[in-house]
């Protein structure tokens, strides 16, 4: 009864005018955002990030939170349409996505994608709404120890499921998590890693640090790169929604339909991907790439068309994006249960909860419940109107699309600068901004993940707050708090996984000097 | 010819920048740490916990990563994994269209007006959006004026309404 009350009172709450403005714009934006060659809803999220400074703890949220599932959709929309995800989470999504619009069936793919993005959507925040408050009350009973295990193995699977080199993550999220301790510690009002200089006294400003290492680094990516996406004029000539056509409006409404039936003819696939979605979603670090990638492998091995994925199929294209999409919603159930962040755009939305002096964690849904079921109900909404945004926006994709890098990265490199002035109003932050880009860029350039960073700079207070908790609750032992049997069970894990992703790598390497020979 | 020429002999300065830049960044990633922890040692107990954990852990991980890449990178290239081989192709921009020259020009002519951004900024940032969008627009090769003109006004207003209106901002940059 008292949940039911708490559930009226957040629903009371997401329905003011302001809310549900938040919800319309975050769509909007993350939509158009994902849209737009080369950027995603990190991107979308990050260059909002600001905005949210002057705001109420709900609205913010829920405007971040928002932009995510219709950041991921828009991003799909590219993968369709000219092959080109605009995330990395709708990587599949290309696999069948693309070949569909070749064939001239490019809108019946925007429908399905449509549709499946939903659904996997809906039942994901459903799961958040089941899940993440027992999920909470078993979580309050938790030590801090394990909690620390829990973050810790949440970094150890950021840097598995990371692309590229293992041992560059771990020093990247090594990184992130000392640019953390940066300015004067909590502890005792000691001054760490400050070097004398007074603007790092308070720590590093979350707002520039994440601004600068996505949102310049990716514009100084892009003028790097080079090009346009719609280079690959085969797949976009071909396909009728490219093509003038005085009815072509009403002819891709009709696709568009055509594309929702056809999902909602399949809901076993579309269940089977939600539910790995929300599974993988539920892993800390994971998130919708693997979602996407784990989905669409036991799709194709377990349907009876499997052989068709990668050619057009429809199944394939439900596989990829009920997955990735259920994923994003999932990924707030560790994040605001926890406190610990199930992937970058969580981690940002816990970024955001820092700032406004909201405990995360287990005690949110004790504390401040209205607005822990807000973000969700929030969210269910968010996915609604998505529906209709997608729908009535489908005329306007091609426009979007073809957008020069030229336009977007001035516009990057302009609404950064303005991001971290906005932060503090110093100026100082904005040259903060473009130091972070710079070293976002190197970064990228060689490697190094800067996703990794700002997991470890978001992770490393709580890391931190719960490791000296679990140290003083240990009597000052530090051995005591890793070799518990829970969090040794947790990091145990964590470490055999790290361990055989190591072998597996090894074992790539003798495959490849053994064909060399 | 030339410009085949051109984009191959980018391609092969860009490799061998990503070769030595990985060898060269992971000494100094080792080297960082080690400092850190030379500076950590500085802070009394409870504080240093923490990032004393972290750093031998980084320590560790940035042995390895120079052990790995000597290795990889300069002595034995064909012991690469192949997950490295997929971001170095992904990172050093295999897929462009421009040449290395080049690329790094479209990078300056951000970076200058950038620096005129921060300049006109001085007196007024929303203003200076205009002056400084057209121009590195501009630069980087966008000549259509109707194309100009609508993403010039769209992010004007887009700066103006949320910047000016919402957030407030000061007109100084500084």
């Amino acid at each position: 009864m008292a949940t039911a009350n708490i559930l009226l009172d957040a629903l009371a709450q997401v329905l003011t005018p302001e809310v549900m403005l938040m919800v319309f714009v975050g769509v909007v934006f993350g939509f158009i955002i994902g849209v737009i060659p080369g950027l995603g809803p990190v991107i979308g999220i990050v260059l909002l990030f600001p905005l949210t400074i002057a705001m109420d703890p709900l609205p913010a949220v829920v405007l971040l939170a928002s932009v995510y599932p219709a950041g991921v959709y828009g991003g799909s929309v590219t993968a369709v349409l000219i092959n080109t995800p605009g995330d990395p989470s709708s990587t599949v999504t290309t696999f069948d996505g693309y070949p569909m619009t070749k064939r001239g069936d490019g809108v019946l793919a925007l429908g399905v994608t449509l549709a499946s993005s939903i659904i996997g959507g809906v039942l994901s925040v459903l799961a958040l709404l089941l899940i993440a408050p027992p999920f909470a009350r078993i979580a309050l009973q938790i030590g801090p120890s394990i909690v620390f295990a829990i973050g810790l193995a949440g970094v150890v699977i950021l840097v598995i499921v990371s692309r590229g080199s293992m041992l560059k993550g771990l020093v990247a999220s090594a990184f992130g998590l000392l640019l953390s301790v940066v300015g004067y510690s909590s502890f005792r009002g000691v001054e760490r890693f400050t070097f004398g200089v007074d603007y790092l006294e308070q720590g590093i400003p979350m707002i520039p640090l994440i601004v600068g290492l996505f949102a310049i680094s990716e514009a100084m990516m892009l003028l790097y790169q080079g090009g346009s996406i719609e280079e690959d004029k085969e797949g976009s000539e071909r396909s009728p929604e490219t093509s003038p056509d005085k009815n072509i409006l009403r002819r891709r409404l009709q696709d568009m339909n055509r594309g929702i039936l056809e999902t909602l003819r399949r809901p076993a696939s579309v269940l089977r991907s939600s539910s790995i979605g929300i599974a993988i979603g539920l892993v800390p670090g994971a998130g919708s790439i693997v979602a996407n990638f784990v989905s669409y492998y036991v799709g194709r091995t377990f349907s009876k068309r499997g052989d068709e994925f990668g050619t057009g199929a429809i199944e394939g294209l439900i596989a990829a994006e009920s997955s990735n999409n259920a994923a994003t919603a999932a990924t707030l159930i560790p994040t605001l249960v926890l406190g610990v962040p199930g992937g970058i755009a969580a981690a940002i939305l816990l970024g955001v909860l820092q700032l406004k002096n909201i405990r995360v964690g287990p005690q949110l849904f004790v504390e401040t419940p209205e607005l822990a079921y807000g973000v969700v109900l929030a969210l269910l909404f968010a996915n609604i109107v998505m529906l209709f945004v997608g729908y009535s926006l489908s005329s306007l994709i091609k426009n979007i699309v073809e957008i020069r890098v030229e336009i977007i990265a001035p516009m990057i490199v302009i609404l950064a600068i303005l991001g971290g002035f906005a932060n503090n109003f110093s100026g100082i932050d904005s040259i903060a901004v473009i130091i972070f880009g710079i070293l976002g860029f190197a970064m990228r350039k060689l490697g190094y993940s800067p996703i990794s960073v700002v997991f470890g700079f978001i992770l490393g207070p709580i890391l931190e707050t719960y490791y000296l908790r679990a140290v003083q609750a240990a009597g000052g032992d530090q051995l005591a708090v890793i070799f518990a049997p829970i969090p040794a069970t947790i990091i145990g894990v964590a470490g055999l996984v790290l361990v055989y992703q190591l072998i597996s790598e090894v074992k790539d390497i003798r495959r490849r000097v053994n064909i060399g020979n | 010819m030339s410009t085949t020429t051109d984009k191959r002999r980018s391609e092969a300065v860009e490799s061998r920048l990503f070769r030595y830049g990985s060898v060269v960044s992971a000494i100094v990633s080792l080297g960082v740490l080690l400092y850190l922890r030379e500076l950590s040692m500085a802070f009394s107990r409870t504080p240093r916990i923490f990032p004393s954990v972290v750093i031998h852990i980084g320590i560790v991980a940035a042995a390895g990563l120079v052990i790995k890449e000597v290795s990889t990178r300069l002595l034995k290239p064909d012991l690469l994994a192949s997950t490295d081989d997929e971001v170095m192709k992904h990172l050093t921009g295999a897929a462009s269209s421009f040449t290395l020259p080049e690329r790094i020009k479209r990078l300056a002519m951000m970076g200058l007006w950038t620096a005129v951004f921060f300049a006109l900024g001085s007196f007024n940032i929303l203003l200076a959006v205009i002056p400084c969008y057209i121009g590195a627009a501009y630069s980087l090769g966008v000549r259509d004026r109707k194309t100009l003109l609508l993403s010039t006004v769209t992010l004007f207003a887009f700066v103006y309404v949320v910047f000016g209106i919402l957030i407030r901002i000061p007109l100084r940059l500084f």
